[in-house]
């Protein structure tokens, strides 16, 4: 887990077309109801869907709400979400383990809508 | 600002890990109140999730030849003599009841044909040691979880970073911390506090371990008065990936994929030749993360920065190597294919990383600290391993001290009256952690704190360090906590799950404990383990002492030394480093 944190992100070259994630945000305390947001992630190297959300977090909107501290390594299923990629059918995922191609759509949906904290956080 | 006030309970404890769970239910069997807290989710965040499958404990069902004193012997050993011998022999002859007790709680450990458990030798073990744990840390963490869940004086509540210790006079209180469900502080007074927030690798830039271990934990203790010990000593792991980004940093097991008993892979450099000694034995860590370096250091790296480890020099076929992955779990082969790798038909690049704390909270052989009333276990403690740990001593260690703490914290509590709090301090701590969300004008983001904090440790506190750069970290990091900590500032709302406030309490610890790293790194005027000074390339005698960090109570902290506790006179026992190693020139031996 050090790719995320690294200090020369910024000045890496695009090397594909940007990925573009509508993501569905919901704050039970003081929303009424569920909203899509999209967010348009440039391409700069291999990506999954977690690190995308990890790239909005930190290069666009700090007030995405999903479970940054996980393993990365397909273990410890904090990063599970369902997604729709490029129009497929909707799938539970764990998403440090999607790898993405430049270009992609997604859709990105919490786990499940029961337990929700916030977007894509969840309880267990 | 509102906040939940919890009523006094006997103990807290802080992390809810593989130390974390079993003193719960050490604690739990005693009568006593336990709330756990955790920063993630209980068996899903934190170190003991993501560890390896190995735990090591010296049933000698492999090779009857090994016993608990030869375990003894091995840690004092490759701990490089810097291990408190009293600690080391708690955890050696520990060990076997605590993996006992996992077993109980229905943790499968690999057994043979014969019904007995599968033992195998990783570097550092004189005879085959490591148990392992069918489906890794992950299960080891899952099965402790269900069993706490049998007690109903333990209450779990997860999502909640603690930022303070409350003292009464000299004895611990209680906490302040902030509940990320709710999205407010909380406050709870105990008789006793138990420490179990693992350690701190990510304060480096090339980590294998989860974004969590920012090491809180040590600097709550430190703050609260608690000595701190042998900080500069970070273990880095010889094999973590560095290709395909999306797991870059994810540890790969070096002992079962190269071991010529296991995988039987080769490590090659970038320019495909073999360079490990040729020793019939695969060096251990310190040694080996050393040899990779410099391999990269000069020049000889892959193309993402690291060294080859190649299955397909390996003698042995697919299938045998294919049934060995899934035997020992050293690879997270699943994952790699998914991601489009295979490690049949390719090399993969690995580096090494910052993967286990060594240094910590001083403890006793009952994992109590110097303060009254604080305990700490696991990861978070500091003079258990030395300058040098083997494989399978870290979940070993927290079974034992875990289980260690959590019966002393419940005979303290049970043994004293509630301590008061202070309400002046509360409040405080609360305007302290409102504060962060703020406005500023020139506000700092909490990820780039961090990202500064890993910039320094990563350039002049790296394995290799020398007085100039740790005096270059030392400025840089008081222009931080100088210059930029005071201007962090977390997005105001919304409250609930705000993951850029609790960044912002972890960043600013991040940088004073930083600072405490290096200053100890420079004190420590000689190399031994992983802590390798450029400027006193030997490992020196006189330096077989502990460096200890202590809280003036002014704001600022002093290093002193201590003695390394022994229980054997390494006058005259000890033994002498492999000579084909120091052939190699990894580990100078000392010439003045």
């Amino acid at each position: 887990m050090s790719l995320i944190l690294r200090l020369e992100t910024d000045d890496e070259p695009v090397i594909g077309d940007p990925i573009v994630a509508n993501i569905l945000r919901f704050n039970p305390s003081s929303d009424n109801e569920p909203q899509f947001q999209r967010y348009v992630i440039p391409y700069r190297h291999r990506m999954s869907v977690f690190t995308i959300l990890r790239e909005i977090y930190e290069h666009q909107d700090p007030t995405l709400a999903f479970r940054n501290q996980q393993c990365g390594r397909g273990i410890c299923g904090n990063c599970h979400c369902l997604v729709e990629i490029n129009g497929q059918k909707q799938k539970l995922v764990k998403g440090c383990s999607i790898p993405l191609k430049p270009g992609d759509r997604l859709v990105i949906y919490p786990m499940s809508q029961e337990n929700l904290i916030r977007d894509l956080v969840t309880t267990f | 600002m509102e906040t939940d006030v919890l009523p006094m309970t006997d103990i807290v404890i802080i992390g809810a890990g593989g130390a974390g769970m079993r003193a719960a239910i050490a604690a739990a069997e005693k009568q006593v109140n336990v709330i756990l807290l955790t920063k993630g989710l209980a068996a899903r965040s934190g170190a003991t999730p993501m560890a390896c499958p190995s735990y090591q404990a010296a049933f000698a069902m492999e090779d009857e030849r090994d016993s608990i004193d030869i375990a003894f012997e091995d840690t004092c050993f490759e701990g490089r003599y810097l291990g408190d011998e009293n600690l080391i022999l708690a955890l050696t002859s520990e060990a076997t009841e605590r993996a006992m007790d996992l077993y109980r709680y229905g943790v499968k450990f690999r057994k043979k044909e014969n019904g007995k458990f599968l033992q195998i030798i990783h570097p550092g073990h004189s005879f085959e040691r490591n148990l392992v744990i069918m489906g890794s840390g992950y299960a080891m963490a899952a099965r402790l979880r269900r069993e706490l869940c049998k007690y109903e004086n333990i209450k779990l509540m997860e999502d909640v970073i603690v930022t303070c210790l409350l003292k009464d006079h000299q004895r611990v209180a209680g906490i302040v911390g902030l509940d990320m469900r709710q999205g407010r502080p909380l406050v709870l007074g105990a008789k006793s506090v138990i420490l179990a927030t693992g350690g701190y690798p990510e304060l480096w830039r090339w980590t294998d371990t989860e974004p969590g271990l920012t090491g809180e934990g040590v600097f709550l203790a430190y703050e609260a008065g608690a000595d701190l010990v042998d900080l500069e000593m970070m273990l880095y792991y010889p094999t973590g990936l560095c290709y395909p980004d999306e797991v870059e940093g994810t540890l790969v097991q070096y002992e079962g994929l190269l071991t010529d008993k296991y995988c039987h892979g080769m490590m090659l450099n970038g320019l495909g030749e073999p360079f490990l000694p040729q020793t019939d034995r695969l060096p251990v860590r310190d040694v080996m993360m050393k040899l990779m370096f410099r391999e990269i250091e000069e020049k000889r790296a892959t193309p993402h920065g690291g060294v080859y480890i190649d299955l397909r020099k390996s003698p042995k076929s697919k299938d045998e190597i294919r049934s060995i992955l899934t035997r020992l779990a050293s690879l997270p082969y699943n994952q790699l294919r998914d991601l489009g790798i295979n490690v049949f038909e390719e090399p993969i690049e690995v580096k090494p990383v910052t993967h286990y704390t060594l240094g910590g909270v001083r403890i006793n052989e009952w994992a109590g600290s110097t303060v009254p009333g604080l305990f700490a276990a696991g990861e978070v403690s500091g003079n258990i391993h030395g300058a040098n740990r083997t494989s399978g001593n870290a979940l070993a260690a927290t079974q034992v001290f875990g289980k260690r703490a959590g019966l002393r914290a419940a005979e303290y509590a049970l043994s004293v009256k509630n301590p008061s709090l202070d309400q002046i301090e509360i409040k405080g701590e609360i305007n302290y952690l409102q504060s962060f969300l703020g406005e500023h004008s020139h506000r700092i983001r909490p990820i780039d704190l961090k990202r500064r904090v890993k910039f320094i440790m990563h350039e002049y506190v790296h394995y290799k360090r020398n007085a100039q750069g740790l005096q270059n970290a030392l400025e840089s990091l008081q222009t931080l906590r100088d210059e930029f900590v005071p201007r962090v500032r977390a997005v105001a709302c919304p409250l609930r799950f705000n993951y850029e406030w609790e960044e912002a309490i972890e960043s600013v610890y991040m940088v004073q404990l930083a600072e405490m790293v290096a200053a100890s790194a420079l004190a420590r005027e000689e190399s031994r383990g992983h802590h390798c000074r450029t400027d006193f390339p030997s490992m020196r005698p006189e330096w077989e002492k502990h460096t200890i960090v202590r809280n003036k109570g002014d704001g600022s902290f002093q290093i002193t030394n201590a003695p390394v506790i022994r229980v054997k006179d390494r006058t005259k026992d000890r033994r002498e480093l492999d000579p084909q190693l120091v052939e190699a020139g990894v580990i100078i031996k000392n010439v003045e």
